[in-house]
């Protein structure tokens, strides 16, 4: 069984839809990637699974966590899940952590609520958490505020804080979008260190295609609220079945053909009020033909845990749109 | 630490002497208060006495020099009306006033803060826009406007309250309710927009994403951020107390501060005026003063910059 899978999830806001329809599962232990442009509905497929969305949007299909019904259970049933089974974490390290408390104490709250831990014993643990996630001098950094320490030290506290519940799930919005690129690497190197050493499943979420290359098994591609393309990492790197994806890993810097030979895609993704009938990536796609109108299933593309969204996704012709993009693009 | 709070202290002297010096110069030179008190028709003998025995006769800063020297050694003279000691005269009547500031304060801040969070927790649902209507319209009416409707209804009309003065615990009633509606009515928004700016903040998800249900995550990390400027507003109004105690003491002529302040002008009766100013002019100053360190300690960030 695997830990958690979406199946038929649906987001829609009131000026129309966010996730349309998402098939996807994470195995116990498995780094997962999730990529796509911005808007494509990544961050919005997570926080309504685990039910961080609220306000106006309106959730449909099915999203289990082991045997748990994630989309059935009671809110407050739901809260307690979160911080212990699963956690997330964000992608602004600045504002996520509230200003006005102790690092120490934030961390201590998930001690307190998931592990029943307090007193002195969490003020210990806090600072082995704080001092697994790479915090220098965490005895004495424990008292801090936010506003104390880097961006990166605070992204390392919002890890600390997810680790603190022992999650057996960690979902990663975008954790490093907002800090250097030396301190991106870091932060990376250390989620990719802590989901080995503790066997927990990482749900990266990233719109770069080369951070979530390194780190994860297998990757998810989004488009437009639905996963265009899905694979084990080396297969959809060296592969990619769907044009969609063939345009992301042209467009990555350290993917693509090479220095300097960087290929964007055209136009963008369609907005929630505005989708395309059939195919959403369509009015962008170099291979469009008529039949692209009519929606394609995500099916198997030469094995079975490579599936794409495309009609023209059997490997040959992949192969060949594969050389006429390359051929387009010079 | 000290070097500012020093500056302060400097800064706050320095406003509550240019209040003194300003008040004295508008009260000197629009009229004198021999002819004031004596009545126009006084014979300039009585006039000249009067000068003579209140020092009136001397250079106008003589006269202010002599009254910062009392002044600093904590003299406020005493009433040209009676003879009685102003600080005292003045203190009986802060009493007064007091008694109904005080509970309409409390009342104001409850039911002003309590509405703002209930409107922000359910903004743009009914209860948000019944809690709005209410704030807008208690802070569009002025409160006299609304103490005069109140006198109207429940004075004249029904006659359940007494109309005014300070004979029974009745009386208060009318003025407490003027004066907690327009607070209240301030606070309401005051809070509303506070606590929704914080709702908006990442890290109220980062409470939800922590396993706290809803209302721990508003206990435990929008409150707190959200108090910061609703006490600092709170604090400003504490320092407007005295100050606002002129409509609402004339409308139901409540004995207290407003009133005598007010008299005191009319018959140029000096020493209390000032007396009056200096001590509304230190509640103002002192809380600003109270309302940055409060600020200092509520928000860690403001704690190294000031
Ligand atoms: N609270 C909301 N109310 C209405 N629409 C929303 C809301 N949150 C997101 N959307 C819309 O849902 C779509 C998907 O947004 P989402 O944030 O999931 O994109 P994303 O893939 O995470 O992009 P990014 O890389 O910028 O984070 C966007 O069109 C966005 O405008
Ligand atoms: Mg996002």
């Amino acid at each position: 069984m695997p830990l958690l899978s979406f199946s038929d999830f649906r987001v829609d806001f009131p000026r129309g839809p966010a996730v349309r329809g998402i098939d996807l599962s994470v195995a116990h232990g498995e780094a997962l990637g999730i990529v796509g442009e911005s808007g494509s509905g990544k961050s919005v497929t997570w926080l309504a699974a685990l039910g961080l969305l609220g306000g106006t949007a309106r959730i449909g299909g099915r999203v289990m966590f082991e045997e748990h019904s994630l989309t059935e259970m009671p809110p407050n049933r739901l809260a307690r899940l979160r911080g212990g089974r699963i956690a997330m974490i964000f992608q602004d390290p600045m504002s996520t952590l509230n200003p006005v408390k102790r690092i120490g104490r934030q961390v201590a709250e998930v001690l307190a609520l998931h592990r029943g831990i307090k007193g002195q014993a969490a003020r210990a643990e806090t600072v082995r958490l704080l001092d697994q996630v790479g915090i220098p001098n965490p005895a004495r950094r424990i008292d801090l505020f936010p506003h104390e320490l880097s961006g990166g030290q605070n992204q390392r506290v919002a890890i600390a804080m997810a680790l603190a519940g022992q999650p057996d799930l960690l979902v990663a919005d975008e954790p490093t979008t907002a800090l250097d690129v030396t301190i991106q690497a870091q932060v990376l190197t250390l989620l990719d260190t802590l989901r080995r050493d503790l066997g927990m499943a990482l749900v990266l979420i990233s719109h770069d295609l080369s951070v979530v290359g390194e780190l994860c098994d297998r990757i998810a591609v989004c488009y437009a609220g639905k996963i265009v393309e899905s694979a084990p990492v080396a297969r959809i790197l060296r592969q990619p079945a769907h044009p969609y994806t063939r345009g992301l890993i042209a467009a990555a810097p350290r993917l693509g053909a090479g220095a300097g030979a960087l290929v964007p895609i055209h136009g963008q993704v369609p907005d929630p009020w505005n989708m395309p009938e059939g195919c959403a990536f369509a009015p962008r796609c170099l291979h469009a033909r008529t039949d692209c109108a009519r929606q394609p299933a995500l099916a198997p593309t030469g094995g079975a845990d490579h599936l794409s969204a495309c009609v023209l996704s059997d490997a040959r012709s992949a192969t060949a749109a594969h050389r006429e993009t390359r051929h387009v693009s010079a | 630490m000290t070097g500012f709070l020093l500056r302060r202290v400097l800064r706050a002297l320095l406003t509550i002497f240019i209040v003194v010096l300003a008040a004295f110069l508008a009260l000197r030179t629009t009229s004198d208060p021999a002819i004031v008190i004596l009545g126009p028709d006084a014979p300039p003998a009585a006039v000249a006495a009067f000068h003579e025995a209140w020092g009136l006769d001397r250079p106008l800063w003589v006269q202010f020099g002599s009254y910062m020297s009392d002044l600093l050694q904590g003299q406020f003279g005493k009433s040209m009306l009676d003879g009685q000691d102003a600080l005292s005269k003045v203190t009986a009547r802060v009493a007064v006033t007091l008694q109904i500031m005080m509970p309409a304060l409390l009342l104001g801040v409850v039911t002003g803060v309590g509405a703002g969070i209930v409107a922000a927790l359910h903004r743009g649902r009914p209860l948000d826009r019944i809690v709005m209507l209410g704030a807008v319209s208690g802070f569009a009416v002025p409160g006299f406007v609304f103490g005069l409707v109140m006198v109207l209804i429940f004075a004249v009309n029904l006659q359940w309250l007494p109309s005014g003065g300070n004979d029974s615990w009745q009386a208060m009633i009318m003025p407490i309710l003027t004066l907690a509606t327009g607070w209240a009515a301030i606070l309401a928004r005051f809070t509303r927009s506070a606590m929704i700016e914080v709702l908006d903040q990442p890290y109220i998800r980062t409470g939800s994403a922590k396993g706290l249900i809803w209302r721990e995550v508003v206990m435990r990390h929008a409150l707190p951020n959200a108090a910061i400027p609703v006490i600092t507003m709170i604090g400003f109004m504490v320092g407007g107390l005295l100050a606002g105690a002129v409509v609402i003491e004339s409308v139901f002529s409540w004995p207290g501060i407003g009133q005598l302040i007010v008299s005191s002008v009319s018959s140029r009766d000096v020493a209390v005026v000032q007396c009056v100013l200096v001590l509304v002019a230190t509640t103002m100053v002192v809380s600003n003063m109270i309302v940055d360190l409060l600020y200092g300690w509520l928000d860690p960030r403001m704690r190294e910059a000031g």
